[in-house]
C-alpha cells in the first residue's frame, strides 16, 4: 500500500473562487524522501493537509494508505499511522508546557503509555539533543529547538508516515542541517517523509522532488531527473558585470547578476552567439551544473526590468553612507544585538543574513532610530539618526507596511503624502512607473486579494515614492518564487548601481546574498562573518577544501567511515558533501575503502560558510 | 474507542498551562470576581440621596414642617441648597445641582388654613425612573400629613392598607442585586473562559494536533468542558463566598440545592461558550461575540432589572429561551422563599435539557478537520 497515490487533486477556497490547487498527481512510495519546493501559495500546505484528511478537497482521487481522506469515517484509524507537522515555527506546540510535558501530552493523545513511553521520549529528545532542556518551557525554545522538540513530539507513536509542512523555514542553517539529517535517521528507520520547503537550495535532499507554483506541478522527479536540461549553465566573472549581463538579454531571458558574477542559461541553438559574445567581450565563462533556480527560471523565463531616472535621489550621502560601530541592543536582560560593527557604502548593496532571533531586524530598526541602542554609535547619511535623516531613508518592513483594505493606487497615494510627496506628483510618477513593475492592471485593486510577489512589488515602490538616497529592505523576498525574486534584485541592482541608491536588506535566505555586494552573516546577535559571497566562499574553500557530493545507498554509513577519515561532512539525502583539501578523485575514495556509487564535485555555499563560520566561533 | 485517559490528559494540559500563564490567570480568576463586585455593589435600583432645592417664599410654620417630614428619613430626600429667586432655582436644575425643588407661595400657610394650601413641585424628568419616584414619595409625604391633620379633627378613616413584605422583609435592594448579579457573573463568565479553549488552539495551530491524532472528538470535547466546568468551579466558591461573607445575603433554602444548581447552569454556560468556540475562528472574534451573546440577554431577559412578567409577550418569549432566565429564577426561589425541591424541579430539569442540547450541538458541528 502506497503512502500516497494522488491524482487530478483539486482544491479550492472561497467556494470554489481562489484555487490553491490544480491537476496535481503525485506518488508518494514507501521509503520516500519526497520533497515539495515552492514559494508561499504554491499549494504545498493545502495539499499536505488534504494528504492528511485535515482539509476536504474538492476533486480528484486521493488516497492516504489507501484510503479516502475525505471519508471521515474510515480515515480515522488511518490517522494512528501517520503525523503531520504544520507550518509555522514551534506551531503544534504548548508555549507554556515544558518540553518533557509536550511530548507527554502527544502520547497522551496517541495513548503511548508505560515503559514504551518513556523509553521512546528519552531516545527522541537525546537524539535531538533536548533532553539537557526538557524541563525549558517550549516558549523559550530557539526556533530550530522548537521544530526538534515538534519532531520528536509527532514521533512518539512511531507514525509510518511522516507529513512536514516547511519544518526548515526561518530556522538557521545549522540547526536546518540537523533537521534534515534527524529525518533521514527516520528514514533509515523505514518511515516514509513527505516534506514541503520554500528553499530551492533544499531540492538536493530528498529522494523525490516535486516543483509547485501557483497550484500546479511544475516538474517531478528524482532532483538528477528535474534538473537535467538541454541548456548549459554558466558562470560568469568579469570586469564589468553588468555589461556582459546587458548583452546577455539579447541571447537569453534567463540571466541573474548576482553580485559581480552573472549566472546564465545557455540553449544549445544559443550556444555559438554567446561564444561570440564571449570573445567580443573578453569574460571567462565557467560551466556549471543547472540547479532547481536554473530550472525554474528556465522554465518560467525572467524579465528585463529598466527603471527610468525619476528615483535618482536628490540628496547625495557621503561615502560612508551608513556606520554602525559596536553596536549593544538588550531588551531586559536579553541581548539582540551584541557589538555589531560595519560601514555600507555609498551605493553598495549591503546584506544581514541571519536565522530568524539572529537579530537582523532589532538591528536594522536600531539603525533606522526606532530602537535607540543600550551602547554603541550609528550615523545615517553621516548624521546621528534624528528626524531629518527619516526624510533620506526609504523603509519596508516584513509585514509590508500596506493597508490591505485600500487599493493599490489608495496606498501609494497615502505613502506618498506621509513623506511630503504630493497626491499629483504619486499619480505621475505611478503612471510612469506601473508598466516597469507590472502594476497596471492591479492598480486599482484591494492589497488584501493581491498575490504576495505584487504585495511585494508595492511595498518597494511605496518606499521609492521620495526617491530615498538610502533604502532599508526587512525581508523582502520571503516566500517569493526565483522569478520574482528576481524582478525584485534587477530594481534593487538599477537603484544601486545605476543611481548609486544604497542599499541594506535583511534576508534568511543563504542563496540570496549571492545578489549582495557584500554580507554581514549574523547569528544570536552577533556577527559570524563579513565580506562579499565569493570573498566568504573562497576564503572557506581555502580552509577546508573543495566540495564533492558522493552518492550512495547507506549515507550514514558512508557518512561515519569519512568522519573516522577525518573529513568534514554533510548529509543530503542519499548523497554526502564531503569536504577535502586534497583532491579526492574516484581513485582516491577506492584508496581509502570508501563505497559509493557515484562521485561528482560539487560547490561551497553561503549556506557551507555559515554553518563552518557558527561552528567553528561556538 | 472512548479513553478517560486521554480525556484527562487534556484537561491536565490545560489547566498545567492555565496555572503558567500569569495574563491568563488573573483575567480568568479577577473577572467574575470584579464583576461581582462592580455590579453587585455599584448597581442600585433605588432611588436615594436625591439632592431637593427649596424656594420658600412663605417662610411659615408649616411649609418648613412639610420639609422637615421629607427629608425626615434621611435616606430619601436631602437639601442641597435654599434659593431665594426663581431665576437662581431655574439654573440650579438646568445645571443638575438639583434633581427636584419645592417652591412654597406667599400665604401658602393662610391659603391652608382656608384649606386651600397649594406649593409646586418641580422635578427633572431627563430620568423617569427618578421623576416617578420623587413624585410618588413627595405626594404620599403630603397624603399622610392630610391624613394626619384629618385625624387630628376628629375624622376617622373608612379603608387603610397594611403592607408586609414578604421573603426579603425588609425590602433589601442589595440582596436582590447580589444575588442576580451572581446569575449574570456566571452567564457570562464561563462561557467566555470556553469560548477560547478551542479557537485558542486553532489559532495557534495546535489544533492540528487533535485533527490528525486518534483522539476522539468526545474525548476531545469532553476534556475542553471539563475544563472550563472545574475554572469556573473554583470561580463560583469564590463568588459564593463573596455571597455570604461580604454581602451577607441570608440564605433560606438548601445550601446543597444552590450548589447543585449552580453547578448545573455552570455547565450549560460552559458547553455554550464551548458551542462558539465551534464556530469561531480568532480570539477576538469569540470574545466579543461571546460577550454580546451572554451580556445582552442575561441582564436584559433574566428578571435582573425588571421582572420579566412585566415584559411584553415577545420579551417573555425570548426570556424562556434563555438559561440564565431559569437559573434566576431557581436562586431567587432558593435564596429567598426557601421553596421545596418538588417547585425546582422543572427549571432544574430544563437546565440539564439545555445542557445536553448545547453539547450534543458541539459534538454535531466539531469536525475533525479545518473544513
Amino acid at each position: 500500500m502506497k503512502p500516497v497515490e494522488c491524482e487530478n487533486l483539486r482544491i479550492t477556497y472561497r467556494r470554489g473562487r481562489t484555487v490553491a490547487v490544480d491537476n496535481l498527481s503525485f506518488t508518494v512510495g514507501s521509503g520516500d524522501i519526497f520533497i515539495f519546493i515552492g514559494p508561499d501559495g504554491a499549494g504545498k500546505s493545502s495539499t499536505f493537509k488534504a494528504v492528511c484528511g485535515v482539509l476536504t478537497y474538492d476533486s480528484g482521487k486521493l488516497l492516504t494508505f489507501g484510503v479516502d481522506p475525505n471519508d471521515e469515517k474510515a480515515f480515522e484509524p488511518v490517522k494512528e499511522r501517520i503525523s503531520f507537522m504544520p507550518q509555522g515555527l514551534g506551531q503544534n506546540l504548548y508555549k507554556k508546557l515544558s518540553v518533557e510535558e509536550n511530548v507527554d501530552f502527544f502520547a497522551d493523545l496517541y495513548g503511548v503509555t508505560g515503559e514504551e513511553r518513556e523509553k521512546r521520549k528519552k531516545l527522541l529528545l537525546k537524539t535531538t539533543g533536548l533532553w539537557e532542556f526538557r524541563d525549558r518551557p517550549a516558549g523559550k525554545l530557539s526556533g530550530g529547538m522548537m521544530q526538534k522538540l515538534s519532531l520528536c513530539c509527532i514521533l512518539i507513536h512511531r507514525p509510518e508516515f511522516l507529513v512536514l509542512d516547511e519544518p526548515t523555514t526561518g530556522v538557521d542553517p545549522v540547526s536546518r542541517r540537523e533537521i534534515w539529517r534527524l529525518l533521514y535517521s527516520f528514514n533509515r528507520e523505514g518511515q516514509t517523509v513527505l516534506v514541503s520547503t520554500s528553499y530551492l537550495d533544499e531540492a538536493e535532499r530528498g529522494t523525490e522532488l516535486l516543483l509547485m507554483k501557483d497550484g500546479k506541478k511544475v516538474v517531478s522527479g528524482s532532483y538528477e531527473d528535474v534538473v537535467r536540461t538541454e541548456s548549459q549553465a554558466f558562470l560568469i566573472t568579469s570586469d564589468d558585470p553588468y555589461a556582459v549581463y546587458q548583452k546577455l538579454w539579447d541571447i537569453t531571458n534567463t540571466p541573474r547578476l548576482k553580485g559581480n558574477t552573472v549566472r546564465v542559461l545557455i540553449p544549445p541553438e544559443k550556444l555559438k552567439n554567446f561564444r561570440e559574445l564571449q570573445k567580443k567581450m573578453s569574460f571567462s565563462a565557467q560551466p556549471v551544473e543547472p540547479d532547481l533556480e536554473d530550472l525554474f527560471v528556465e522554465k518560467v523565463g525572467l524579465r528585463r526590468v529598466v527603471l527610468p531616472p525619476i528615483f535618482k535621489p536628490k540628496t547625495e550621502v557621503p561615502e560612508n553612507a551608513v556606520v554602525v560601530e559596536n553596536v549593544v541592543k538588550k531588551f531586559g536582560d536579553f541581548t539582540a544585538v551584541d557589538g555589531v560593527s560595519f560601514t555600507v557604502k555609498r551605493g553598495e548593496i549591503f546584506g544581514l543574513l541571519g536565522p530568524n532571533g539572529a537579530g537582523k531586524t532589532t538591528l536594522i530598526k536600531t539603525v533606522l532610530g526606532l530602537y535607540s541602542p543600550t551602547s554603541g554609535r550609528i550615523s545615517v547619511a553621516g548624521k546621528p539618526v534624528g528626524k531629518d535623516v527619516k526624510k533620506l531613508i526609504g523603509y519596508t518592513s516584513q509585514k509590508f507596511s500596506l493597508y490591505y483594505d485600500l487599493t493599490v493606487l489608495e496606498n501609494l497615494v497615502y505613502w506618498g503624502s506621509v513623506y511630503g510627496v504630493s497626491p499629483s506628483t504619486v499619480k505621475s510618477l505611478v503612471s510612469q512607473v506601473a508598466p516597469v513593475f507590472e502594476l497596471q492592471e492591479f492598480l486599482n485593486r484591494q492589497v488584501a486579494e493581491l498575490p504576495l510577489g505584487i504585495k511585494q512589488r508595492v511595498a518597494l515602490l511605496s518606499a521609492l515614492l521620495h526617491s530615498p538616497p538610502i533604502l532599508f529592505l526587512d525581508e523582502p523576498t520571503s516566500g517569493v518564487d526565483p522569478v520574482e525574486r528576481d524582478v525584485f534584485w534587477q530594481v534593487i541592482r538599477e537603484l544601486s548601481k545605476k543611481f548609486g541608491v544604497t542599499v541594506l536588506i535583511t534576508t534568511h535566505y543563504m542563496d540570496e546574498a549571492e545578489y549582495c555586494d557584500r554580507v554581514l552573516l549574523m547569528n544570536r546577535g552577533k556577527a559570524v562573518a563579513l565580506g562579499s559571497p565569493r570573498e566568504l566562499k573562497e576564503e572557506l574553500r581555502k580552509e577546508m577544501g573543495n566540495a564533492y557530493l558522493i552518492y550512495t545507498d547507506e549515507p550514514f554509513d558512508l557518512e561515519e567511515k569519512l568522519k573516522s577519515l577525518g573529513f568534514k561532512t554533510a548529509l543530503f539525502g542519499r548523497k554526502v558533501k564531503v569536504y577535502s583539501l586534497k583532491p579526492i578523485t574516484e581513485d582516491y575514495l577506492k584508496e581509502l575503502g570508501v563505497p559509493f556509487k557515484k562521485l561528482k564535485p560539487s560547490y561551497i555555499t553561503m549556506e557551507d560558510v555559515f554553518v563552518f563560520r557558527v561552528l567553528s566561533d561556538v | 474507542m472512548f479513553r478517560v485517559k486521554r480525556v484527562f490528559s487534556i484537561v491536565k494540559k490545560e489547566i498545567r498551562e492555565l496555572l503558567r500563564d500569569k495574563i491568563s490567570l488573573i483575567t480568568v480568576l479577577a473577572v467574575p470576581l470584579s464583576m461581582m463586585l462592580v455590579f453587585g455593589y455599584g448597581l442600585k435600583l433605588e432611588i436615594k440621596h436625591v439632592p431637593l432645592g427649596v424656594l420658600d417664599y412663605d417662610n411659615s410654620y408649616f411649609s418648613r414642617e412639610i420639609l422637615s417630614k421629607l427629608i425626615s428619613n434621611g435616606e430619601y430626600f436631602y437639601v442641597k441648597r435654599y434659593f431665594s429667586s426663581e431665576k437662581e432655582l431655574d439654573r440650579a436644575l438646568t445645571f443638575g445641582e438639583v434633581r427636584g425643588a419645592l417652591l412654597f407661595p406667599f400665604n401658602f400657610e393662610k391659603d391652608f388654613k382656608k384649606g386651600q394650601g397649594r406649593f409646586q413641585l418641580l422635578i427633572d424628568g431627563t430620568f423617569p425612573y427618578r421623576a416617578e419616584v420623587i413624585k410618588s414619595y413627595v405626594n404620599a409625604v403630603v397624603s399622610l400629613e392630610n391624613l394626619n391633620l384629618m385625624e387630628k379633627k376628629g375624622l376617622k378613616l373608612p379603608v387603610s392598607v397594611k403592607p408586609r413584605y414578604w421573603f426579603n422583609e425588609s425590602l433589601n435592594q442589595d440582596y436582590v442585586v447580589a444575588v442576580g448579579t451572581l446569575a449574570v457573573v456566571l452567564a457570562i463568565a464561563p462561557a467566555v473562559f470556553s469560548a477560547l479553549l478551542i479557537v485558542k488552539e486553532k489559532e495557534s495551530g495546535s489544533i492540528y494536533n487533535v485533527y490528525v491524532s486518534s483522539i476522539g472528538k468526545f474525548e476531545y470535547l469532553l476534556g475542553k468542558l471539563l475544563t472550563g466546568f472545574l475554572v469556573s468551579s473554583f470561580n463560583l466558591a469564590v463568588l459564593f463566598v463573596l455571597l455570604f461573607f461580604l454581602f451577607q445575603v441570608p440564605l433560606k433554602g438548601s445550601f446543597l440545592l444552590l450548589i447543585l444548581s449552580s453547578l448545573l447552569f455552570i455547565s450549560v454556560s460552559t458547553a455554550f461558550g464551548l458551542l462558539l468556540s465551534v464556530f469561531f475562528t480568532s480570539q477576538a472574534a469569540a470574545f466579543i461575540g461571546t460577550v454580546i451573546l451572554t451580556v445582552v440577554p442575561s441582564i436584559l431577559y433574566t428578571g435582573y432589572l425588571t421582572p420579566v412578567s412585566s415584559m411584553g409577550k415577545g420579551a417573555l418569549l425570548t426570556a424562556h429561551l434563555i438559561p440564565t432566565f431559569y437559573y434566576m429564577r431557581l436562586l431567587k426561589n432558593i435564596y429567598f422563599k426557601a421553596s421545596p425541591f418538588k417547585y425546582l424541579f422543572p427549571d432544574l430539569l430544563t437546565l440539564m435539557a439545555f445542557f445536553f442540547v448545547l453539547f450534543s450541538l458541539n459534538y454535531l458541528f466539531f469536525k475533525k478537520r479545518e473544513r
